[in-house]
């Protein structure tokens, strides 16, 4: 008799234990927020990209000459590239977007994009030269209007490490320049500094 | 139950266990080595023969070491041109590379393969892919797609690769602390180990970590540049010139870039670190980067170490890579009726990556097999008790028999890489190679303002080669 209650409960056990295995596989998918702030690692994140799009936006707009000039008209922009002077593939492209999309959702300028001026000259081209577009519905040349500012800026770190600390430091300056003068009328910079420190008992 | 009756019962599950341990376990690496079964693949190779070769591999598509044989196929596949097939396989190795790292913590298939090695050897561990090998699958099928005239997913595989070097950097930042005490505790209790594997060192010590590879980083940058993102391809060209300071064409490149971009501090200190000329293509000109992959991946053999458990001594078999270190021999090209371009530089090191895995996966070795001992004694006991002599003495045969090393890895990977870049008229080139062993030649276009991209693999006598315009 013993020895069946012994055989029952382990086998029990073995099922309890195959249940309680199968009932945890898979793994588990969720949604994050987007905004939350995001630690992994001390490289270049996204809490990094939200932090530095942020404060120029907010910069840029409460400048008391680009208030001046932003009362009556919106001026026309557009952006140069960032140049990145860190040693990480950063996604700079991604950092200008955010922050021409703030300033154009501000209501107080216009953008030009010139990543896509080839694309526009090849759809010019199709309406008014390849003869299928009706004339008075298609584009006209050399309607355009030229940038007045440019904005554009430099990224840059600073990495140093001992063996159980490692520091990272990410300057990011933008400048806004009006382009006929050649005058500098508006830059700003943000700095983010990252410390990694290991825990000296873990598992 | 009688005691007799009892007795060939727990023989019986004897038998099918070992039956199911020899039968069962997909891993066909467990009695005959590995670098024995890829021999035949090698020769296939330096014969040109790929299709033998593909359709050999095809086989293991679905093994529990489907990892490897796929990483093998994948470099075969590109070795014959076959571009299609090459993507495919290295595909498959990736997926397989994910769903490891999705699997969950506590994983049954994973605890039965570590249960069945425990009772044979690490063959019976699904073999799982070494950091450096990650990186080059991602590497080579970065080229399968920029030799397709597919840019666009090129990027996304140096990206890839990327990622993966800097997970593997920030990883062995955290665990080398830890790994050199431990190293050190295990050195001390058993210095017959230690020593048996001090050899390594001298090979070993010419790479800092056993996956950062600057001929990856290179050929992301030829790709950035191909992309028209010249700070992209800087950053990286920088990272290669970090591990490879001597390449002379990575200093030129680096040079350029930061002239071209900008950079005035960097550009005044490598200006002043390295004497070299920056020179731009001329108008009429284009650029042929040359990628030279000379030889094959180490070969591991396998050592008998004394091992001490309660102050016993017992031989046990542990992989090692015995051989010395391989000089590189360049590749000499010259134009056919023309000036010599000159000589490749070295960019990678695949045989002191491979050898200093091994290093690194020391410590973790020599704690399974001392388990795996105490293991297979407790069965040789257990069988003797419950089927006498003789089916102890089987169990002793078999744990013999079973006590392998793991031999496993990439092996059609080259030994070493090289590169070469120079800037050529526009129009049709003959290009003569020699390698000193192996000579051959290959015809390339040169368009203005371009990059022609010549990959020249060597295996022994034979020089397998590709070429594209981007």
């Amino acid at each position: 008799m013993n020895d069946v209650i012994k055989t029952m409960s382990s086998a029990v056990a073995v099922g309890v234990l195959s249940v309680s295995l199968v009932g945890c596989a898979g793994n588990k998918v969720s949604y994050g927020d987007a905004g939350a702030v995001e630690t992994t690692t001390t490289d270049f994140g996204s809490t990094d990209l939200q932090k530095m799009a942020e404060k120029m936006v907010d910069s840029i707009l409460v400048f008391p000459p680009i208030v001046d000039v932003t009362k009556k008209r919106r001026p026309v922009m557009f952006v140069d590239t960032i140049k990145n002077k860190t040693s990480e593939h950063i996604d700079t492209e991604s950092i200008t977007d955010t922050i021409s999309s703030r300033l154009l959702r501000s209501g107080k300028f216009r953008f030009v994009d010139m990543t896509k001026v080839a694309s526009v000259r090849k759809q010019m081209a199709f309406q008014n030269d390849s003869g299928m577009v009706k004339e008075s519905a298609s584009v006209k040349m050399g309607q355009q209007i030229g940038a007045e500012y440019m904005l554009y800026g430099n990224l840059s770190s600073i990495v140093k490490r001992n063996s159980n600390t490692k520091d990272v430091y990410y300057k990011f300056t933008m400048k806004l320049m009006h382009i006929e003068t050649g005058i500098l009328e508006w830059s700003d910079e943000k700095e983010i500094r990252k410390t990694k420190k290991k825990s000296m008992f873990g598992l | 139950m009688g005691i007799s009756a009892m007795r060939s019962l727990i023989r019986l599950v004897f038998i099918v266990g070992v039956i199911s341990v020899l039968g069962g376990c997909a891993s066909s690496s467990i009695f005959t080595s590995y670098p024995m079964q890829i021999q035949p693949i090698k020769m296939q190779i330096q014969a040109k023969q790929y299709t033998a070769a593909q359709t050999t591999l095809e086989k293991h598509r679905n093994d529990a070491d489907k990892i490897l044989y796929m990483m093998e196929r994948g470099r075969t596949s590109q070795l014959a041109n076959d571009r299609k097939s090459s993507i495919e396989d290295f595909k498959q190795v990736i997926e397989a590379m994910e769903a490891n790292e999705d699997k969950a913590i506590i994983s049954l298939t994973d605890a039965a393969a570590q249960g069945s090695a425990l009772l044979t050897n690490d063959n019976a561990i699904p073999y799982a892919g070494e950091a450096y090998e990650r990186v080059f699958v991602h590497q080579y099928q970065a080229m399968n797609y920029l030799f397709s005239n597919n840019l666009e997913a090129a990027r996304v595989e140096v990206k890839r690769a990327g990622i993966e070097q800097r997970v593997a950097l920030n990883a062995h930042e955290d665990e080398l602390a830890d790994a050199e005490e431990k190293s050190r505790e295990n050195a001390d209790k058993n210095k017959s180990f230690s020593d048996a594997f001090a050899a390594m060192d001298a090979v070993a010590g010419k790479v800092k970590n056993s996956f950062q590879n600057a001929y990856t980083f290179y050929v992301s940058g030829v790709i950035y540049e191909m992309l028209d993102k010249p700070n992209d391809a800087y950053i990286d060209y920088k990272k290669a010139l970090e591990i490879f300071p001597d390449n002379v064409y990575v200093q030129k490149d680096v040079l350029r870039l930061a002239k071209q971009l900008g950079m005035r501090q960097d550009y005044d200190l490598y200006k002043k670190r390295y004497p070299v000329e920056v020179v731009t293509p001329g108008v009429n000109e284009g650029e042929v980067v040359l990628f030279f992959e000379h030889g094959y991946a180490p070969i591991k053999t396998e050592v008998s170490v004394p091992i001490f458990v309660d102050n016993k001594a017992q031989k046990v078999a542990f992989p090692i890579y015995a051989m010395t270190w391989i000089e590189p021999t360049t590749l000499r090209v010259s134009v056919a009726g023309g000036a010599s371009m000159g000589e490749t530089s070295p960019i990678v090191y695949v045989q002191s990556m491979a050898v200093k895995a091994l290093q690194e996966k020391l410590p973790a070795m020599l704690a399974r097999q001392i388990l795996r001992l105490v293991a297979k004694q407790e069965m040789a006991k257990t069988a003797g008790k419950a089927g006498g002599p003789l089916a102890q003495l089987g169990a002793n045969i078999f744990n013999i028999l079973s006590e392998n090393a793991d031999r496993r890895n990439w092996l059609t990977l080259p030994n070493d890489a090289q590169i070469l870049r120079v800037s050529l008229p526009e129009g049709e080139h003959h290009l003569i190679l020699n390698n000193g062993k192996a000579k051959g030649s290959i015809t390339v276009k040169v368009v203005p303002g371009k990059k022609t991209v010549v990959r020249v693999v060597a295996t022994e006598k034979t020089l397998h080669t590709d070429a594209v315009v981007m």
